[in-house]
This record gives structure tokens, C-alpha cells and sequence, in this order.
């Protein structure tokens, strides 16, 4: 691909193809982009990519832009065809010569702040019975953290690893929430 | 090649496995392996979104080991999402296990609200204003062993300008070119780019480790000259890690023959320990080729 073409930013008509060629129904297909953009910045992360973001965006772009010319033709699971593209997209990075990066400062003490207020307001939101499981689950020292949960999880009926798969249910929740508040 | 070992109760991948894929550290075979399924499966990308949390956890909890720790700041702390997941994780641990990490939340300001510990300050600031006063007068002696009276320092006569063109040394004159050669950057020591520069071979550890004085300032840069083991013509990937953070990367660093020289901003040191991790990276693979220490006082 020409430097020209690559410099061409993603225009509505590219993505809405995108997303009908990804699935007829606008809501699965949302659905579907939003699980395929959170694989390529895990797989990029997991390769221990410094910018896994902007390539994972960088690699739906292209696809979107070759749809029109694939989509009668492609034949197979279509997320593989992400993780070809992908695959060039990365070894173009590992090429070029990036700038030096300073890692991510730590956050202040105000965006902490802000933070807890986010978490208060959210574990305001969980229904009674699920802010029972999360505040039992994180409580209590690490030694004693194995005997505390297998007590839980006998109160409730469950075993441990159930109740493990709730907890991490209800703070997947708690992060959604969260992610939400910090943003407004 | 390493096979992925499934999960006893289903065919996903072992919790092992996909911790494994999150930290960076399957081998190639089994990392593709990886991608692959994960770009297929929602069961599989359901389970590694939980593992994620957990990860998130231990870590928050200090339940990880030293060797994971780096390569969860390395390999997993690479996206704002996870930079979140972990900062909710530490704040729930804080919340929810106080006695597990007692921290002090507690600011200045609120403490000097406190009216017994603003008694207590107030005594001892009196008693050692007391007990300086005392020394000065009763003790001169003592107050001169540590600060002993300034020696007046007499100037040196300005010498008369010196004949350039006529040393009286034997050595022959020092002759700076003016304008840089290509060259000049390979060949020649330290110019007045960098604040300092700093020689490292792999051979040497941490208690061995040539230390540096950071430089004032913070605009300079520290040049670490590495020595490599050989003569080298590839690129290769520079890692800067303090204690256990990664606080400067290099994607890509060209040597010159058996020495790759790395231009390290004073603003990212700090006074403490360095490691440098110098890795060779071949078809999105890493490898590590070498590990240097210094030190920044």
C-alpha cells in the first residue's frame, strides 16, 4: 500500500461496510468489532507491543478498507483474516524506528481521587447480595484470603471456583461502571 | 513444540496458560496457537477477560513473584484499560483489606488537624531550637568541628594571555575540527550533548556496577556505551527497568560493531539502580541478549 493510502483516515462509507460485512444486524456487528478490537490489543500487548491501541485501530482500518474488494470472495472465520492483517501490521512496527517512549507516569493523587469516588458510586449500584460477594472476596489479609473464600462459598452454596467465576463476574461489572463514571 | 495444556474441566487452555499469554512468556508455537483460538472463541476470550481481573489482582495484592513482576509491568501494564483494571484492583484491596497493606492515606494537612500531634511538633521544633541555642554558646568547639570558619580564599594573580601557537608542553596541542565529521560521533569520547557518559559490559553485576552522578539540570542526556559480546550488525530492542519499573524503551538500536550506544534522558533517572535488558526482536519474538547495571547517585 502506497504511503498516500495508508495516510487516508477511515471514512464512514469503509466502516459501516465493515461492520455489514461482519454481521447483517448493526448491534451484533458492534458487538463483534468491539470483541475483535479487544483480541488484537491483547494478542499485540501479549507480543509486548508499546502501542497495541493504535495498531489494533491501524489493522481495522485496513481490513475496512479491503472489504469491498474481499467480501464476495473471503471464504472462512472472519476474525482470522483480522489476525493476517495484523500480523503484517506488526512486523511493519518491529521495521520502522519508532521514538524512545517513557512509560506512563502514575497517576495523581487527584485521578485517584477520583477513582474512589467512581468505585463508591458503582458498588452503591450492586444489588445488595452482589456487594456482599465482592467486599467478602477482596477482604480479609493474604493468608487468609483461601480459608475466607471456601467459607463463602459454603454460605452461598457454591463452591469455590464458582464462586470465584461471581466475584469476577461482579467486578467486571464494577470495571465497566467505572470506566463509565471516569469518563463523564 | 510446546502444546497448550487444556483446562481439566473443559477443552480451554489451563489458567497457567492463559496467565502465561498475558505476561508475554509462551514460547512461539504455543503463542500462536494462542492468537489463533482466541480470535475464534468467545469462551476463550470470555475466560482470558477473566484472567485478566485476577491477574490484575494478584498483583495489586503483591501475590505475584518477582519474576512476573517485571514482566507484568513489561507485557501487561501496556494499555490504558489494564493501567485501569490494576488502579481499581489496588483501590478495592485498599478498601476492602485494610489490614492486609496498612497504608497512610492520611495527607499533611489532615494530620496537623490533629491538635496532639500539632502539640507534639510544636515541643520538639521548641526543644531543638533550644538545644541548638545552647550548643552555639555553651559548645563553641563542637559547632566549629562542623563548621569550620571559611579560609578566606586569596585570588590568583590573572596570568598574562599565553602564547597559543607556542606551547611549552611537550604534548602535542589538542585540535578540535570545528564543523563534525560523519565520523566524529563513533570515534570520539563525550562531547557537550551529554551530561555524562557511562561504560557497561555485560559481565559486570549490580554490586560491581559503575555509578554516575546525576547531572542538575534535566534537559542532557546520559550516553550508556554496552558492550556486546561481538560484533553485531543487527537492531536490537533497549530496555530501561529501575527497581521494578520499566521507565524507558528503545524499539530499535543500531550498534557500532560490538558496542550499541543509548542516549538515556536525565529526566527519566532518578537516584537509584539500573538494569538495561538489551533483546534481539525477530518476527515479533523477543530475545533477550544481554543485561547491564549501573548506578545513578
Amino acid at each position: 500500500m502506497s504511503p498516500a493510502k495508508q495516510l487516508r483516515t477511515l471514512d464512514q462509507a469503509d466502516f459501516d461496510r465493515l461492520l455489514r460485512w461482519l454481521d447483517p444486524d448493526y448491534h451484533t456487528a458492534g458487538s463483534l468489532y468491539e470483541k475483535i478490537r479487544w483480541r488484537l490489543i491483547a494478542i499485540l500487548a501479549s507480543r509486548g507491543c508499546h502501542v497495541p491501541e493504535e495498531l489494533a485501530d491501524e489493522t481495522i482500518d485496513r481490513v475496512a478498507r479491503r472489504v469491498i474488494d474481499i467480501r464476495d470472495t473471503y471464504v472462512g472465520d472472519k476474525s482470522i483474516y483480522f489476525l493476517g492483517v495484523m500480523n503484517n501490521v506488526h512486523h511493519e512496527y518491529l521495521k520502522r524506528r519508532p521514538q524512545p517512549h517513557a512509560v506512563e507516569p502514575a497517576p495523581d493523587a487527584e485521578a485517584k481521587e477520583r477513582l474512589y469516588a467512581c468505585l463508591d458510586r458503582c458498588l452503591d449500584k450492586l444489588s445488595p447480595h452482589a456487594r456482599q460477594i465482592i467486599e467478602r472476596y477482596y477482604a480479609e489479609n493474604r493468608s487468609a484470603k483461601i480459608t475466607l473464600r471456601k467459607r463463602i462459598a459454603a454460605e452461598l452454596g457454591v463452591s469455590a471456583s464458582n464462586l470465584r467465576l461471581r466475584a469476577l463476574r461482579i467486578r467486571e461489572k464494577l470495571q465497566v461502571c467505572i470506566s463509565q463514571c471516569l469518563e463523564t | 513444540m510446546k502444546r497448550m495444556s487444556a483446562n481439566q474441566h473443559s477443552n480451554l487452555p489451563a489458567d497457567e496458560v492463559i496467565r502465561s499469554f498475558l505476561l508475554g512468556r509462551l514460547d512461539a508455537a504455543a503463542q500462536e496457537e494462542f492468537e489463533a483460538r482466541l480470535m475464534m472463541d468467545d469462551r476463550l476470550h470470555e475466560v482470558v477477560r477473566q484472567a485478566e481481573l485476577k491477574l490484575a489482582d494478584d498483583a495489586a495484592s503483591g501475590r505475584i513473584e518477582r519474576s512476573e513482576r517485571q514482566l507484568f509491568a513489561r507485557n501487561f501494564l501496556l494499555t490504558d484499560e489494564r493501567r485501569q483494571i490494576v488502579a481499581v484492583s489496588e483501590a478495592l484491596h485498599e478498601k476492602f483489606a485494610p489490614s492486609d497493606t496498612p497504608r497512610v492515606r492520611m495527607s499533611w494537612r489532615e494530620m496537623f488537624r490533629q491538635p496532639a500531634l500539632r502539640v507534639a511538633f510544636g515541643l520538639l521544633v521548641a526543644l531543638l531550637l533550644v538545644g541548638s541555642f545552647l550548643i552555639v554558646t555553651k559548645q563553641p568547639r563542637i559547632v566549629r568541628t562542623f563548621f569550620p570558619r571559611p579560609i578566606p580564599i586569596r585570588r590568583a594573580p590573572i596570568s598574562q594571555p599565553q602564547e597559543v601557537h607556542h606551547p611549552t608542553n611537550q604534548t602535542a596541542p589538542l585540535h578540535r575540527e570545528s564543523d563534525s565529521s560523519p565520523l566524529e560521533h563513533e570515534s570520539t569520547p563525550p562531547n557537550s550533548a551529554f551530561e555524562a557518559v557511562v561504560t557497561v559490559s555485560p559481565s559486570v553485576d549490580l554490586n560491581q556496577a559503575p555509578t554516575i552522578a546525576l547531572p542538575s539540570g534535566g534537559n542532557g542526556a546520559i550516553r550508556c556505551q554496552l558492550t556486546l559480546s561481538q560484533t553485531e550488525t543487527n537492531e536490537f530492542q533497549v530496555e530501561l527497568w529501575s527497581l521494578n519499573q520499566n521507565v524507558f524503551v528503545i524499539d530499535s538500536a543500531k550498534p557500532n560493531g560490538s558496542q550499541l550506544e543509548v542516549d538515556v534522558p536525565v529526566r527519566v533517572l532518578k537516584a537509584g539502580d539500573y538494569e538495561i535488558r538489551v533483546s534481539r526482536v525477530h518476527d515479533g519474538s523477543r530475545q533477550p541478549v544481554a543485561t547491564y547495571y549501573f548506578g545513578v547517585r
